[in-house]
Formats: structure tokens, sequence, C-alpha cells
């Protein structure tokens, strides 16, 4: 069972939003998640290259037309602590609602 | 001030989470067989029909190569690739238009005495094409609706 657990290197907002566009597929081209994060070339390149340190990304070259295109995907370590990223925000989020209605009770 | 830590921090998880359900809609927005797909599997799956009926099997490889084509064309273009190959809905697809598929050979084949050698096969290829391309709608709106609910939810 994955259990909630915060990670910092996911949780940067440009991170957050690779490994959330990532996870639902089994990989995206490059140009495709610079076109949704509507972020520069090399600000992409840096997030990437930061995850896949961690061994959360993987990056693969592919040519087409005479055409180099990068493509990435989300590793089996990644999809996990992706996930127990996510049910730690929802565990924040829920522990942060019960309080509320403590306080408000 | 701690409480005010707290409700800063609640509200930055809750837009993290936000943003998070807005990226894997919008992957799997891109995953969504676009229109010119489903016609053209449509197509294709009918003139495989067809030739069939018709007993043209030696074209069989020229139609199945272009499937191909079409399937790699679609992956390269979309840019992104599904997790899940084929999805449920695909699957459940599949096994209802290859059934069809042998039926709709055997039935044409039955009825070439009948409709003659162009109609029969050319009635059988008409009904795969409009299955193919009826499942092809209903697995877009069925993606579509999805993702329409969970942005409203």
């Amino acid at each position: 069972m994955k259990m909630p657990r915060f990670d910092t290197v996911i949780h940067a907002p440009n991170r957050l939003q690779i490994c959330a566009f990532l996870a639902p597929l089994e990989e995206a081209e490059f140009q495709v998640l610079r076109a949704e994060l509507d972020v520069s070339d090399s600000v992409l390149s840096k997030h990437i290259k930061q995850l896949e340190e961690v061994g959360y990304v993987k990056q693969r070259k592919s040519k087409m037309n005479g055409r180099r295109r990068t493509w990435a995907c989300l590793t089996g370590k990644g999809r996990r602590a992706f996930e127990c990223h996510v049910k730690e925000l929802k565990r924040l989020v829920d522990s942060a609602e019960k309080s509320t209605h403590a306080v408000n009770a | 001030m701690a409480e005010n830590e707290v409700r800063i921090e609640t509200s930055e998880v809750r837009e993290s989470l936000d943003s998070i359900e807005g990226m894997e809609r919008a992957a799997v927005k891109r995953v969504i067989p676009p229109l010119w797909f489903g016609a053209s599997i449509a197509l294709l799956a009918g003139a495989l029909v067809a030739l069939s009926v018709a007993g043209l099997r030696e074209y069989h490889v020229y139609i199945i190569l272009l499937m191909v084509f079409v399937l790699v064309w679609k992956a390269q273009n979309t840019g992104v690739s599904a997790r899940q190959f084929p999805s449920k809905l695909t699957a459940v697809a599949l096994s209802i238009v290859i059934p069809l598929f042998f039926l709709l050979v055997v039935g044409a084949q039955a009825l070439v005495g009948v409709l003659g050698s162009v109609w029969a096969p050319l009635s059988a290829g008409v009904i795969l094409a409009v299955t193919v391309f009826a499942l092809s709608l209903f697995e877009r709106r069925w993606h579509l609706t999805k993702i329409s609910v969970e942005a409203g939810a």
C-alpha cells in the first residue's frame, strides 16, 4: 500500500505539472509538455533533468522525418512518488478541513 | 499568526491539487482519438470486409499496412501515447467488431446470389464502417463527458 509522503522534488509547481501530465500517459513528447506547461525549452529541460536525476522521469530520443524528438515518461519510482505525494496533499487538505470544523463547532 | 500560516499552506495545497487535476485532464484530452482517426479506421475496416466478401484477399495486406500507418502516424503526431492500450472501451469495441467482421463476411457471401457480387460486399463494408465509426464517436463522447464531469466536480 502506498503511504502518503510529501516529496519536495515533485512539489515545485512546474515539476508537479510535469508529473501530473505524465501520470495518465505512457509517454509524452517534449514539445507537447512545453505547450501544456507554457514554459520555455530551457525551463522545461531544467525541470525534467531534476526529475531525471532522482530517477522519476526517463527520456527517450527518436528521429522521424529527419526531425529529432524527445519523449519523456514517468518511471515506476516516479509514478509511486507522485501517487504518494498526491495522497499526502489530499491528507493535508482533509486534516485542515477537520481542524476548521473542530474550531467552528 | 499560526492560523494564518495554516490557511496559506492549505490554499497552496488546494492550488496544487487543482493544478494536478487540470494537467491530468489535459493529458487525457490529448489521448482522445481525433475524428479523422475514427473515420479512417472505419473506412479501412469497411474496405477489409468488402474485399473479403468479394474474394480479393490479396489486397488485405495493403489495407492492414494502411491501418498500421494510420496508427503510427496518429501516435507520432498527437505527441502522447496512452498508458493503457487498448483502453477498456477499445477492448469492448473490438469484442463487438471482430465477431461482426466474420458474421458480415459469412452473411454477405451467402447473400451474393441475392444482392449481386458488387452490392453484397459493399453493403457489408458499409455496415462495418458505420459500426466502427459509431463506436469511435461513442468513445470520444465518453472521454469528453468524463473530462467535463471531472472538471465540474
